[in-house]
């Protein structure tokens, strides 16, 4: 353990090296950075606040803590962590119905609900689910946002206008007709400032980008009605200042732990438990998209895994600091990296810049009006809307359509932190849909072309029809897919070749479909052959039982060249198609068997080795082994045996010898041979046996004049298929074997065709 | 592996790797038509291995069994001929998987020499099946076998044939 410390830990040398490097490059720009990040973070992070419902010191606590430690603990050197507006709207979401309901105050509620989704993230970080992310996809987010923004521009109007509607509104429609019902009500000055503030964000903008826009329609709003007097107590039609909402009083975060903990309450922390995953998840996306976004310009690689650690651990530590929920923030991260910011210490001194105004700026902080914060948040949510990559996406097909409106949609009419679960859903269920199905095609063999690919139940029919499958195999996609496959077969087909050789999450579903589809062409008296089957086809195939049923020889495995086993298949597949054709030839007619029948005469061989009955074994082995030696067969022909007045004596069958050689083998009082010298020494025992003792002497015997049939009977009832043709004296005039018997037989019966190329493919001649 | 393991033969280093294959739905017919061929004239006819669907092994086709669904329906004492040619037509339909021999001895290609030799002269048979995994690699005939058995007894076969007293 020690030694893997030292190699982590940098030594005292290189840690002083490094930071005398720091000090000497990177610090000047990351302090400069991180100063431009605070002052337009500022404003931004006290109008968040208002967005979640909170007093706006909290979006500056948030911005503090939660950016310092997912810095520290993160994995991206330039993301800013800190308020972010979708969060909020999602915590007022979550939070704004419950002290009502709990009795408990809503600050308390939030830090709870920052603890609980601190953790989650947390938990997601330690179980390595950082390919979490990759199941939300783009309609999703930008859905998601866009409907984010238009509910906070609309809860923002009633700050605008300096109204507060009556009653407990919480749907986006009641917010919207509340704030309508409102406007004959609403406060000019309230109005004059926001306009003022809103103007100032867009005239800086287009005058000069780098300018702290946000900062300085602020400053200049508070300014006109601090000047004007707007503010006073006294005026009727005044206008709120943060002040009104909660003073800050320049002090830092304290240590505050969150009273739930104290006393917790099961059923409040229950209800946020699945706010606190949408808010996780929410959370968690976008930290890892913005992250995503700047490392592709500064080249660092991310780990996903440390993200979401530091993610968690930000808010987990942020719960008890007076924070609220906070996550990489889009507009922070980008002005950090594009002013020059090169390590995490830039988010680092934007926290220490943003508790330096805290401290030293409070009390004029106290004077920004609440119309100018709901101004800029209007120009915030305008930017959330965004155009391009809302058309981009609209652009993109009905399926990104769809998730993109329903998620939007979610985001308008559902509590916020469904609208995220209901975009996944959709996402997913589109994905199965469009995966759901394999794609097929039919090819044509053509021998110019090679193979040609047509749609699916589109070619001429053929004897043989070949499928292509690609695409998904797994449980939904297969649904139909035996009646599917039907649809391609004509009266004309004799086989059907499926290549599967691209086919991906092949399941026992699929299995179970295939199965019911060669039942199908089984029914139809179709042969079904299979080709480019890969290893896993081939586990599942095996396991599932269906390689059993196809049959080995109807099977072809992939090869590395390409549609090599394709062509395999179809020479099987036209094999079949012709062996089927010579079934279906009409097998010669009794009309047609009008030939006499050949004698044995005419079929026998006269060569035929004799040999006496009186010798031994060993003289009988030695002239077998010549015999055989000198002609190349696999047949064991027997040797006849004469007596001395040359008259048939009987027939040494080589099984016969065998047998009795194999008698000493096996000896009671010995072991078995220990090697082939034992076992030749052993089988040698027997030869001095006479050969007459051991030859078979009731061996049916064949008169030169018997018929192709009477020979057929003897081969039957013999032991062996040579029978010896003897004169009436009963010596030996010859043999009939039964390769001749077989080729007499095929005359008479007109069976005599030569095996054509392809039935030769079909009784073929292996070599193992 | 033992000394004695090295210098012992076992069926892979001796079985006969060709043979023919064929499946249990061949006809009859497609059979003798295939045999009638030429080509084994010289050679013999050869063993035929019957493979079942699933690519297992089935039995063999023997020529015993050929001639036996030949003759069946031929009955003796009428006119054969007439009887054979008129049993032929439902006689060459027959399958393979019908006629063939199932009772086959089967062995393992690391079997011994002394294995084939107990198989064979317990089952009578002039072949055995070599198997793995229930697939046919092999066959060792009672041929090979007793080639094997003369060059392992080559010592005592010295001396030729003694012409009898």
């Amino acid at each position: 353990m020690g030694i893997s410390l030292q190699k982590l830990l940098p030594s005292p040398q290189q840690a002083a090296d490094a930071t005398t490097r720091y000090l000497k490059k990177d610090i000047r720009h990351d302090a400069l950075a991180g100063l431009t990040v605070a002052v337009m973070g500022v404003p931004q992070a006290m109008a968040y606040a208002l967005i979640a419902g909170l007093p706006p010191v909290y979006g500056l606590y948030t911005s503090i803590i939660i950016c310092i430690i997912a810095a520290i603990s993160g994995s991206s050197n330039h993301l800013v962590t800190g308020p972010t507006n979708a969060l909020c709207m999602v915590i007022l979401s979550l939070t704004a119905h419950l002290p009502e309901k709990y009795g408990v105050s809503l600050i308390e509620i939030v830090f709870l609900l920052t603890l609980m989704t601190g953790l989650i993230q947390m938990a997601f970080g330690f179980l390595k689910m950082g390919g979490i992310v990759r199941y939300v996809s783009n309609s999703v987010v930008v859905g998601f946002t866009a409907g984010a923004g238009i509910l906070i521009a609309i809860n923002q109007l009633k700050n605008v206008m300096g109204v507060s509607i009556e009653g407990h509104v919480e749907r986006f429609y009641e917010v919207l007709i509340g704030t309508f019902a409102m406007i004959p009500e609403a406060n000019p000055r309230a109005l004059c400032v926001a306009f003022i503030t809103v103007a100032t964000v867009i005239v800086l903008k287009k005058l000069n980008p780098k300018l702290p826009g946000a900062l300085i329609g602020i400053v200049a709003a508070g300014a006109v009605s601090a000047a004007l007097g707007w503010h006073s107590a006294e005026l009727a039609g005044r206008v709120e200042i943060v002040r009104d909402i909660e003073p800050i009083t320049g002090q830092l975060n304290k240590v505050h732990v969150p009273e739930l903990l104290i006393h917790p309450n099961a059923e409040l922390t229950r209800e946020l438990g699945a706010g606190a995953m949408a808010l996780a998840l929410l959370g968690l996306i976008e930290a890892a998209s913005i992250a995503r976004a700047v490392a592709s310009q500064s080249g660092q690689r991310l780990n996903f895994t440390r993200e979401f650690i530091g993610q968690g651990a930000g808010n987990v530590v942020g719960s008890f600091f007076s924070c609220f929920a906070g996550s990489g923030s889009f507009t922070r991260t980008a002005v950090c990296y594009q002013s020059g910011g090169r390590t995490r210490m830039a988010a680092i001194f934007s926290a220490v810049w943003t508790a330096l105004t805290l401290l030293l700026l409070a009390p004029l902080a106290n004077y920004i009006p609440k119309a100018s914060l709901a101004g800029l948040l209007i120009i915030v949510a305008y930017s959330m809307i965004e155009k391009e990559r809302l058309k981009l996406t609209w652009k993109s097909g009905a399926n990104s359509r769809l998730v993109l409106g329903g998620t939007l949609l979610s985001t308008l009419i559902l509590p916020l932190e469904y609208a995220i679960f209901v975009g996944v859903f959709l996402s997913i269920v589109l994905l199965l849909r469009v995966t759901s199905s394999t794609d097929l095609t039919q090819l044509i063999q053509s021998p110019e072309s090679g193979f040609e690919e047509v749609p699916f139940n589109k070619a001429a029919p053929s004897e043989v029809v070949t499928i292509n499958m690609e695409g998904d195999l797994y449980f939904a996609a297969v649904e139909d897919l035996d009646y599917e496959l039907v649809r391609c077969l004509t009266p004309k087909t004799r086989v059907v070749v499926l290549r599967m050789k691209r086919l991906r999450a092949v399941g026992s579903t699929a299995m179970a479909i295939l199965a019911h589809y060669y039942e199908l062409l089984f029914e139809r008296g179709i042969y079904l052959v299979v080709c480019g089957i890969e290893d896993e086809l081939k586990k599942v195939m095996t396991g599932t039982g269906l390689r059993q049923q196809i049959g080995e020889q109807n099977i072809f495995y992939a090869d590395n060249k390409l549609f090599q086993s394709t062509e395999l298949a179809l020479a099987r597949a036209w094999s079949i198609v012709q062996m089927e054709q010579r079934r279906a030839e009409p097998v010669p007619q009794q009309a047609a068997f009008t030939s006499t029948l050949p004698l044995a005469d005419a079929v026998m061989t006269r060569k035929c080795i004799r040999f006496g009955n009186q010798h031994q074994l060993r003289e009988a082995v030695w002239l077998m082994s010549e015999m055989y030696r000198r002609k190349a067969s696999h047949i064991a022909r027997p040797l006849f045996l004469q007596d001395t007045e040359g008259r048939l004596a009987g027939a040494l069958q080589t099984v016969a010898i065998l047998s009795e050689m194999a008698t000493h083998i096996d000896k009671e009082d010995k072991p078995p041979p220990e090697d082939d010298e034992e076992l030749g020494a052993r089988l040698a025992q027997s030869f001095s046996r006479r050969i007459n003792e051991i030859a078979d002497a009731d061996l049916p015997v064949a008169s030169s004049s018997e018929s192709i049939i009477d020979l057929m009977r003897k081969s039957i009832e013999g032991s062996s298929t040579v029978i010896p043709v003897c004169d009436p004296e009963h010596r030996i005039l010859g043999v009939v074997d039964e390769g001749q018997l077989l080729r007499a037989l095929g005359d008479v019966l007109n069976v005599t065709d030569e095996p054509t190329d392809e039935g030769g493919q079909e009784i073929v001649e292996v070599e193992s | 592996m033992s000394a004695a393991d090295n210098t012992r033969t076992r069926l892979r280093d001796i079985m006969l790797r060709r043979y023919l294959r064929l499946g249990e739905s061949h006809t009859l017919h497609e059979v003798m038509g295939f045999l009638t061929n030429k080509h084994f004239e010289e050679s013999g006819i050869p063993f035929l291995v019957v493979i079942a669907e699933d690519g297992s092994f089935a039995g063999m086709l023997r020529p015993k069994a050929v001639f036996s669904a030949l003759m069946e329906g031929v009955n003796p004492g009428e006119n054969e001929e007439k009887s054979l040619m008129k049993a032929a037509p439902v006689n060459l339909r027959k399958t393979t998987g019908h006629i063939m021999d199932r009772n086959i001895p089967t062995l393992a290609p690391d079997s011994t020499l002394e294995d084939a030799f107990r198989s064979i002269r317990a089952s009578g048979s002039e072949v055995v099946a070599v198997l793995e995994e229930g697939r046919v690699i092999g066959l060792v005939t009672a041929r090979l076998l007793f080639e094997k058995a003369s060059l392992l007894t080559v010592g005592a076969l010295t001396g030729g044939v003694i012409p009898p007293a």
